[in-house]
């Protein structure tokens, strides 16, 4: 059972160095206090820490939608200076303001595909149908976002950044407002469809356990301002399994180690007591 | 059916209407009887003088009515994105937003002539502002997220605005008009009243002059219909253009 969900080339596709972000002045103001990490491709990143770090920030950062004050983001070997890379794409924790409401599911996936060259409009319906499938929603192509459910609409957003055929697959919290069961589902279907289509991807979340269930590797961060403080390998073997690999040794054992650390970090900040 | 309800209550109030005209406490020379109003309206209908007018009005107010949108829409979309723009656009509109029509047209008269020219450029002056202003607010209204989405996907500033602000300010944007339409018939209907040789509003003033009573009250009612008409055209453009919302609202309510 391989590690990393696809053969993994090991080539850095996005790397951050020193990664510095505040808002206003002072010291309280500094958000993101130096972070340097890198993604590989083909495998699948979680980014953890305690809420408030500045995870939204971070994410924004690295999709090019916002400019760091200091250091420098790369993708594929080039700078990211203005705007989104084509071949970044970006999944919002606001499923509900991110999905377009005048456009039918279809028309919101086909938008996915907006920078795609060379591929015709049937060819384009065929993928984008393709997708809504994937992710279980065949046969609401011609409803509109806000006539699905919260956990579907997040499948809709899903399949749209997926439509992009993007290199890297950013996720901002997509499953903070949605419930556990759906949850679940939607956590075995991203990692179904990354290994599926190849997906390098960067999940960043609070949630402990969804960040260790998910990942190849862990990035957990610290409180503000905020830095790398652990980075954890998670072989927890391929495909996961919502039960088996949630009672394993090694599961519980950098669980516990994510946790530890998130804690002693919040008890140092003053957060907790 | 609501159609059905608006409609009995239209009746109602001519059959109170009538009921008042019959006690004779108002005089007939002040409030006439429904029936001699529908008589006056055959009349200049047969002679031809109220169909003229009415085609003159209504051309003019749409003509209007697309020259303050379309003005309205590029001042809008402009302050988008140009800050400086929006930033001078607030004074601007605070400034002209409160004059009336009746105001501006002696001077307008002076300097253009008694043209269509006229007809827009009053019409216009008044009637951008609901559009603009609510243009504007549906475009800041406009969440954060969303635009984030649309620029992840590589949309620059235009596309952002054509394809992600536009289509989510329309509903809004589409208020405005229906008030711009009434705006630009009654400034078309005034400017007509006070310099026109021609339209709805010259036929009221000469009517009365005339001491044409029923006339007078025929073409207002008149002008009253036209503003009904002028409002369901732009919900129907509305619903072309946005029939998502009208189905967002209706399921809403769930």
């Amino acid at each position: 059972m391989p590690d990393s969900l696809s053969k993994a080339s090991g080539a850095e596709l996005l790397a951050i160095r020193d990664l510095r972000m505040g808002y206003g002045s002072g010291p309280a103001a500094q958000v993101l206090g130096g972070i340097s990490f890198a993604a590989r491709e083909g495998e699948f990143l979680s980014v953890v820490g305690p809420s408030g770090c500045g995870k939204t920030t971070l994410l924004l950062v690295l999709a090019g939608l916002l400019r760091p004050d200091h250091g420098t983001i790369s993708f594929a070997g080039t700078p990211i200076l203005n705007g989104t890379p084509d071949g970044i794409a970006i999944v919002f924790q606001d499923y509900s303001r991110s999905l377009f409401p005048w456009k039918t599911v279809l028309d919101n996936v086909l938008f996915g595909m907006r920078r795609q060259r060379g591929v015709n409009r049937s060819e384009r319906n065929d993928n984008a149908r393709e997708l809504i499938a994937a992710v279980g929603l065949s046969g609401t192509e011609n409803r509109y976002p806000w006539q699905l459910s919260g956990g579907m609409q997040q499948r809709v957003a899903i399949a749209r950044g997926l439509a992009s055929r993007s290199r890297l697959l950013l996720l901002d919290e997509p499953m903070a407002a949605v419930d556990a069961q759906t949850r679940a589902d939607v956590q075995d279907l991203l990692l179904s469809l990354a290994q599926r289509f190849n997906q390098t991807c960067v999940l960043v979340t609070h949630d402990v356990d969804e960040a260790v269930y998910m990942a190849d590797r862990i990035v957990v961060l610290s409180t503000r301002p905020t830095q790398v403080v652990e980075e954890i390998a998670t072989p927890l073997g391929r495909p996961r399994d919502q039960i088996e690999t949630r009672e394993q040794k090694l599961y519980l054992e950098i669980r516990h180690e994510v946790l530890s650390i998130i804690r002693n970090l919040r008890k140092k900040s003053g957060e907790l007591k | 059916m609501p159609w059905l309800q608006r409609l009995a209550a239209l009746l109602l109030v001519i059959a109170l209407w009538q009921f008042v005209v019959s006690l004779q406490v108002i005089p007939d020379r002040y409030l006439p009887p429904p029936s001699s109003v529908v008589f006056a309206f055959a009349q200049m209908v047969r002679s031809g003088e109220l169909v003229d007018a009415e085609l003159l009005t209504l051309g003019r107010a749409f003509l209007a009515l697309i020259a303050s949108v379309s003005l309205a829409m590029l001042l809008a979309g402009l302050g988008v994105i140009f800050k400086p723009v929006r930033e001078a656009m607030r004074g601007i509109a605070e400034l002209l937003r409160p004059i009336p029509p009746a105001a501006v047209v002696p001077l307008a008269v002076f300097v253009l002539g008694t043209n269509l020219k006229l007809y827009l450029f009053v019409a216009c002056l008044v009637a951008v502002w609901p559009t603009y202003l609510s243009a504007v607010s549906a475009f800041e209204g406009v969440s954060d997220v969303l635009r984030q989405t649309g620029r992840s996907f590589g949309c620059g500033r235009l596309s952002l605005l054509m394809l992600i602000v536009l289509p989510q300010a329309l509903p809004e944007i589409f208020v405005g008009m229906r008030l711009s339409a009434a705006i630009s018939l009654i400034a078309i209907v005034v400017t007509e009243m006070l310099a026109g040789q021609s339209g709805l509003g010259n036929l009221i003033f000469r009517m009365a002059f005339a001491i044409r009573v029923p006339e007078v009250y025929a073409i207002t009612l008149l002008c009253g219909i036209n503003g009904i008409l002028f409002s369901q055209l732009i919900v129907l453009l509305g619903r072309v253009a946005s029939g998502w919302h009208m189905k967002f609202m209706a399921e809403s309510v769930a």
